[in-house]
């Protein structure tokens, strides 16, 4: 049930605000996490309850915490969708298009409740909410409804998106249709795949949430062979826990690692903040006000950093080292104290309130096989211009005419902020060409080692057929090698251990994510709320660290391992399997490591890995069954009950790769064969979904989702055209030059970065950089196939030959991803500069709503939550390039 | 009667993704070497398009494959060799594909990424394979890959010039199709027929076709009679060089590199028995559009008692024998129909099949009322994004009604299984139309979708 409150547009109109909650009808003291348990209304107690499975009863202690439709005394609930209609009230939606937002009236029946604070509040359901922005007439000849699908003049109808799209109603109803009808005679098996495509536009998530909307409206989520799947950018590794506690050394120091979410690493350490154009005003509601809002993107993010919601390392001015000599003090709760008075006073900062500060810079840049400069950078000429200070072809000008408020602003433009960048890769691409240091890596013919996601059931080893090249090496040899250096090293530089001060996100399937209650903020820094670590902003801890001992600790599996692990917030006990390890492994004998099963060959780690996730060993996954059920009050264990006595070794899976074993860390329930299938666990044995209502949501409640009008899916465009801002860098126009839209889509063969520059696919294609335009566009602009161009904006410049074909709608142009600069790439004109990679013209834009935490699933979690890399929402000029100037002197 | 038996293979078009891996694998294992870098045994085309050598298909203009002269009687298309060397025409070969129409193979300049700093970011340029020297990139061997540069390429597809479909070349109605290719290893093979060294050879146990390079002597008349352009020259050795149908792997039971690396695994390969004696009869049927069935006619049932006895009489072995009857392409060519020869209006007699493409279609007739009405799909495929004649033009001399009962029969299996699988009630009269029962409906559906390794090779 959803709040209505009054519309910022129309004084006499509504608009729906948070979910009602337990809380305001009841004390909090009460009920436990009142705040946290939204309500339904029972039909047959005639009364509003709070149903099971809420996030409010996950974190209660002695909670079974699981869907079946039961209030807290254990009555039998049946949840109203409808409401039961007092009134009518007119209600005010956001509308967003191209030529500007408005407000769409509809009306909504209501219900008036008396709160506990004595007010009355007018509610109603998400589904009425839902009917009423559709359009839906419920019978009553509502003049605000739709008269029909073919009512052109009403949002949302088949009618209406033909004057968006194109695409025609008829057509839009024909599949509606079958899309429904197949799902009704399969029972839910109607399936959405969704590629990377849709990700890599600014308002993805409203387009994601409208696929999956009509999923769940035909009951397609979580059964097998139905609902929503995904190929590309959400992958997660099959055994889990053994990586996550060997890759991030929680084997023997718990959370030590500093884990970002890159997109907001890279606005801001690549300057591209500075340069940001995006009117967020046009992103916004005119319904709903906030007194959180920001013009620009960066402050939001700053909000993000210091309410906890978004990781940001650097973390402070300050090096991390510095506290606890500063303070002299290694007792965390005093060190947070004096942490907190500063940041209060102003004399500590979040070091991303300058990223142009010298001390908040990165400084050394170590790049684990990614072509993150070409490739993988979105905004590659920021990235040569500010961390690298190379040769670029930014015509871009930072932009003082939208200074984020939050932030220091700094005329002078710094560039070249990295000072030492190591990369690790086995081919010559542009990201090693612009590296100090190139480590040679072993490729997957070479070395011993893991291939899973969790879109494949099974579980391979890589196995080598010739040793590795030269002086390549496997990257855990790699980094064995510079830890070994590194510990060496310490020994005279830091003899002495170090206590490190962690700034931590508030962390989803922690109970991090029911910090900040009914999705309002509460600015400390605006003095809104107390300073509270690991609650009203990041948590904070101690870390010790001896970096003389890092090398014995790398080659030997730490003695954290041994004792409770899990994921999902599922904890359980691999005590015995550690020490089974001691026997399968061997121990050191001497040291800091004594006593520890080796990790210093790869096939060692492997087994490692493969013997301590429930993935991959059946005991595990008992285990973990078995503290799920604890968790839920469900029974679950039958599910891996078949595949106990596995237990995968890298020997037995070289031997035949084996399928994955279901374990509650994934949320499949599927077992004896059968294919993972997303959420049945969720649908079939009624674990819950870990969200605020603990079920599958339409509606997101939180301040900033209303203020940019998306609590509901809704159409958003894409963001306006734009080539060149004002004040940028002045080109000079040329002869039937064209503005098209400019895409980086997957080719069929260069998935990011790698392998499409070999000779061998090259020669399966063009040879270089090229770009496909239609027939339509080349016409116009006069050129023919193979032509080479010249293509623009801001951002950058590239330089590809010309793909015509009819296969490409006019207005549009592709660049498939992954061309690097190092192959065929012409000077350009412009700058009179080596031309970008496919990334050139492409830039950041990351967008508030994907920065809330502490709040339900709103909340941060490593590899699974942040704003997203979109770059599809951009536009070039493009020419064809007058002299082809290969400049190789 | 004379029986022999060959190898054959099968590819699914309607699995073909062109992602070219079967290329890729074929290039490493064979032509990974001087003098072959512009050999591809195996290519992948995009239809329509020109492919490579471009327009190979236009005989006209490469002359190869066979005709009938006056007397109905097959003759190489290029001239008899006998007629070749009296007339002096053996020392030059005026219809063979040039460099440009293969394409100038490239490499690139890599070590320059490891040269000296320079004013601006230095890059690999192309090189060719062939000179050394820097290069201007025109052309390729998978130039016009999904529809690329189709303003060019598209309609100058030789097999649009025998169409009567009018293709427009739009974004609403694109459309386009992947074609493997290699050497069909043809029962009728042309490039055996022209050699004047002796030096081509159709295997007597499996009928791969191969070039003895001990024999060859480089006269490149089997490049012009091959009407697939699947023979090439080698520029160091100066021999023929082709698609060996990766005969050690055949040798030891396993299938061709291609086959096994096929990601859609769209490839089938078997063995069939076929009357030797007949083959010239069949290659010169006057009409082109009965080529297909007089091939078909060739092919011998491999479980009847007589034609048992006489192969094993004329020394097919057992093991030979066996593969021919559990052979996935005799199950598809012959019993089921569903797969067809590549232009078999050259006379060649091919040996490497195909299955008509369907998807772009199903759009249409699996609409809401096809379930109720699977008479909806007779005039679904008459629609066809890839037109039927298209695919006639390709698959049988122009055999419009052959291709669409293949079409046909896919199709009803789809609609079979799809009812199946959601439990739903299927007139078995309608499987019968289109010449399917519910059990060959069923295993047919295991061959093509599920495609098991055990049941492709």
């Amino acid at each position: 049930m959803v709040i209505l409150k009054p519309s910022a547009a129309n004084s006499n109109d509504y608009t729906s605000g948070r979910f009602m909650r337990i809380s305001d009808l009841q004390g909090t003291d009460t009920v436990a996490n009142a705040e946290w348990k939204p309500v339904v209304y029972d039909r047959n107690q005639a009364k509003v309850v709070v149903p099971n499975g809420t996030i409010g009863q996950r974190w209660e202690a002695g909670q079974q915490w699981n869907l079946t439709l039961k209030d807290a005394d254990g009555q039998a609930i049946d949840p109203q969708l409808n409401i039961t209609a007092e009134q009518q009230v007119t209600i005010d939606f956001p509308t967003f298009d191209a030529d500007g937002n408005g407000v769409l009236k509809r009306h909504v029946p209501v219900q008036t409740v008396t709160f506990a604070d004595g007010s009355q509040r007018l509610v109603t359901t998400v589904y009425e909410l839902m009917l009423a922005q559709y359009g839906i007439d419920q019978g009553n000849h509502d003049q605000l409804a739709a008269s029909g699908y073919d009512d052109a003049n009403s949002r949302y109808t088949p009618a209406w998106q033909e004057t968006v799209t194109g695409v025609k109603a008829s057509l839009v109803v024909q599949i509606a249709r079958e899309f429904a009808q197949n799902a009704l005679d399969t029972g839910g098996k109607t399936m959405v795949i969704m590629g990377a495509g849709i990700n890599h536009w600014f308002n993805s998530d409203m387009t994601y949430r409208s696929i999956i909307n009509n999923l769940m409206l035909c009951g397609c989520e979580g059964v097998s062979g139905g609902g929503w799947a995904h190929y590309v950018g959400q992958e997660k590794l099959r055994p889990q826990e053994g990586w996550g506690a060997i890759a991030f050394a929680n084997d023997w120091q718990a959370g030590g690692a500093r884990q970002q979410n890159g997109t907001s690493f890279f606005y801001f350490a690549s300057d591209q903040w500075k340069y940001d154009e995006l009117d967020n005003e046009a992103q916004k509601s005119p319904v709903s006000a906030s007194k959180h809002a920001y013009e620009h993107a960066a402050d939001y993010n700053q909000l993000a950093i210091r309410l906890g919601w978004l990781p940001s390392y650097p973390q402070f001015d300050r090096s991390s080292l510095a506290f606890a000599k500063e303070y002299q003090s290694t007792d965390i709760n005093e060190i947070s104290q004096h942490v907190v008075d500063e940041l209060k006073s102003g004399q500590l900062h979040f070091a991303a309130e300058n990223p142009d500060a010298n001390q908040n810079q990165p400084k050394g840049l170590f790049i684990w096989r990614s072509n993150l400069f070409t490739s993988s950078g979105k905004g590659q000429e920021y990235f040569m211009k500010h961390l690298l200070g190379a040769e670029n072809g930014l015509l871009a000008k930072s932009n003082s005419r939208c200074q984020p408020e939050e932030m220091v602003w700094n005329d002078d433009t710094v560039t070249g902020k990295l000072d030492l960048v190591i990369d690790m890769d086995f081919r010559m691409v542009a990201t090693p060409m612009y590296s100090d240091v190139v480590l040679p890596a072993a490729t997957w013919y070479e070395k011993a080692d893991l291939s899973s996601t969790d879109m494949h059931p099974f579980i391979h080893p890589f196995n080598a057929a010739i040793n590795p090249m030269w002086e390549s090496k496997s990257d855990w040899q790699q980094f064995k090698t510079l830890a070994k250096t590194f510990s060496t090293m310490a020994k005279k530089y830091y003899p002495e251990p170090q206590y490190d001060l962690k700034t931590q996100p508030l962390g989803h399937d922690s109970k991090g994510e029911i910090s900040q209650p009914l999705g309002e903020i509460r600015d400390w820094k605006k003095g809104e709320i107390d300073a509270i670590p690991g609650q009203t902003m990041p948590a904070l801890s101690l870390i010790k660290r001896d970096y003389t001992q890092v090398y014995d600790k790398y080659i030997a599996l730490g003695p954290n391992a041994r004792g409770k692990e899990g994921g999902l917030g599922f904890s359980y006990d691999v005590t015995t399997e550690y020490d089974e390890l001691k026997d399968i492994l061997g121990v050191y004998d001497r040291g800091v490591n004594a006593g520890c099963p080796k990790l210093d060959q790869d096939k060692r780690v492997v087994d490692a890995i493969l013997h301590i996730s429930s993935t991959s060993n059946g005991h595990v996954a008992k285990k973990a069954w078995a503290n799920a059920e604890t968790v839920t009050g469900r029974s679950l264990s039958d599910i891996s009950a078949g595949r106990t006595e596995e237990q995968m070794s890298f020997k037995s899976i070289t031997v035949q790769p084996a399928e994955a074993i279901p374990t509650p860390i994934f949320t499949s329930a599927k077992h004896d064969g059968d294919r993972y299938s997303p959420f049945t666990v969720n649908i079939e044995r009624l674990v819950p979904f870990r969200t605020l209502t603990g079920r599958q949501q339409f509606y997101l409640d939180h301040e900033i989702f209303q203020e940019y009008g998306e609590s509901l899916a809704n159409y958003k465009p894409t963001l306006p055209p734009q080539v060149m801002a004002p004040g940028d860098t002045e080109i000079a126009p040329a002869d039937n030059e064209l503005t098209l839209r400019y895409m980086t889509p997957h080719g069929k063969w260069n998935i990011h970065t790698m392998y499409y520059d070999n000779l061998e696919m090259l020669t399966l294609f063009r040879g270089g950089p090229n770009v496909w335009l239609s027939p339509v566009d080349a016409d116009k602009a006069g050129i023919k196939d193979n032509d080479w161009l010249e293509i623009y904006n801001r951002n950058g410049v590239v330089t590809a030959r010309a793909v015509v074909s009819h296969r490409m709608p006019a207005g549009a142009m592709y660049m498939y991803h992954a061309q690097d600069m190092e192959i065929q790439e012409p000077l350009s004109t412009i700058t009179g500069n080596r031309g970008g990679s496919h990334n050139a013209p492409t830039q950041i834009h990351v967008k508030p709503t994907q920065m809330v935490g502490g709040y339900g699933q709103l909340s941060y979690g490593f590899n699974y939550y942040g704003p997203i890399g979109n770059q599809r929402d951009l536009y070039v000029n493009v020419r064809k390039l007058k002299k082809v100037n290969w400049n190789e002197d | 009667m004379k029986i022999k038996a060959q190898i054959g293979m099968v590819l699914n078009l309607d699995k073909c993704i062109g992602c070219h891996t079967c290329s890729v694998t074929c290039k490493n294992t064979w032509t990974n070497r001087p003098g072959a870098e512009y050999m591809w045994f195996n290519n992948v085309e995009t239809k329509p398009g020109v492919g490579y050598p471009k327009r190979w298909e236009d005989e006209d203009h490469y002359k190869g494959g066979w005709e009938l002269n006056s007397k109905g009687k097959l003759q190489l298309r290029a001239g008899n060799k006998v007629n070749k060397i009296a007339l002096g025409k053996i020392f030059y070969q005026p219809d063979m594909p040039e460099l440009d129409d293969y394409y100038e193979p490239w490499t690139y300049d890599y070590q320059t990424l490891f040269g000296p700093e320079k004013a601006h970011q230095p890059v690999a340029r192309a090189t060719s394979q062939i000179t050394g020297l820097k290069m201007d990139l025109k052309t390729g061997p998978n130039w016009d890959d999904d529809l690329a540069g189709s303003p060019e390429y598209f309609k100058a597809d030789p097999n649009m010039e025998k169409i009567e479909t009018d293709i427009k070349a739009n974004f609403e109605q694109a459309f386009m199709m992947y074609l493997p290719r290699l050497c069909e290893h043809c029962l009728n093979a042309p490039c055996v027929a022209s050699c004047p060294s002796g030096a081509m050879y159709k295997r007597d146990e499996d009928g791969i076709v191969l070039v003895d390079q001990e024999r060859c002597r480089g006269w490149r008349f089997c490049m012009t009679g091959c009407p697939y352009k699947k023979v090439y020259f080698n520029w160091k050795t100066h021999k023929a060089e082709k698609c060996t149908f990766c005969y050690p792997r055949i040798e030891e039971g396993e299938p061709t590199v291609c086959a096994e690396t096929c990601v859609g695994r769209i490839r089938y390969i078997g063995a069939m028995l076929y009357d030797a004696d007949r083959v010239e009869e069949a290659a010169e049927t006057p009409e082109e559009d009965q080529l297909y069935q007089a091939q078909l006619d060739l092919f011998l049932d491999p479980n009847d008692p007589d034609i048992i006895e006489q192969a094993l009489a004329d020394g097919i072995s057992e093991e030979m024998l066996e593969a021919a009857q559990n052979s996935p392409i005799y199950r598809m060519a012959v019993e089921e129909k569903i797969a067809f020869p590549l232009h078999p209006e050259y006379r060649t007699m091919p040996m490497v099949w195909y299955i008509p493409p369907l998807s772009p279609v199903m759009n249409y007739f699996e609409g809401r009322d096809s379930i109720k009405d699977p008479e909806m799909i007779f005039p679904g495929i008459d629609e066809m994004r890839i037109p039927v004649d298209y695919l006639a033009s390709l698959l049988t001399g122009g055999n419009v009604p052959a291709i669409k009962g293949a079409l046909y029969k896919l199709a009803m299996m789809r609609l079979y299984m799809r009812a199946k699988t959601g439990g739903k009630d299927f007139d078995a009269a309608k499987l019968q139309r289109v010449g399917l029962t519910e059990n060959t409906a069923t295993s047919l559906y295991r061959l093509l979708a599920i495609a098991k390794y055990e049941d492709r090779f």
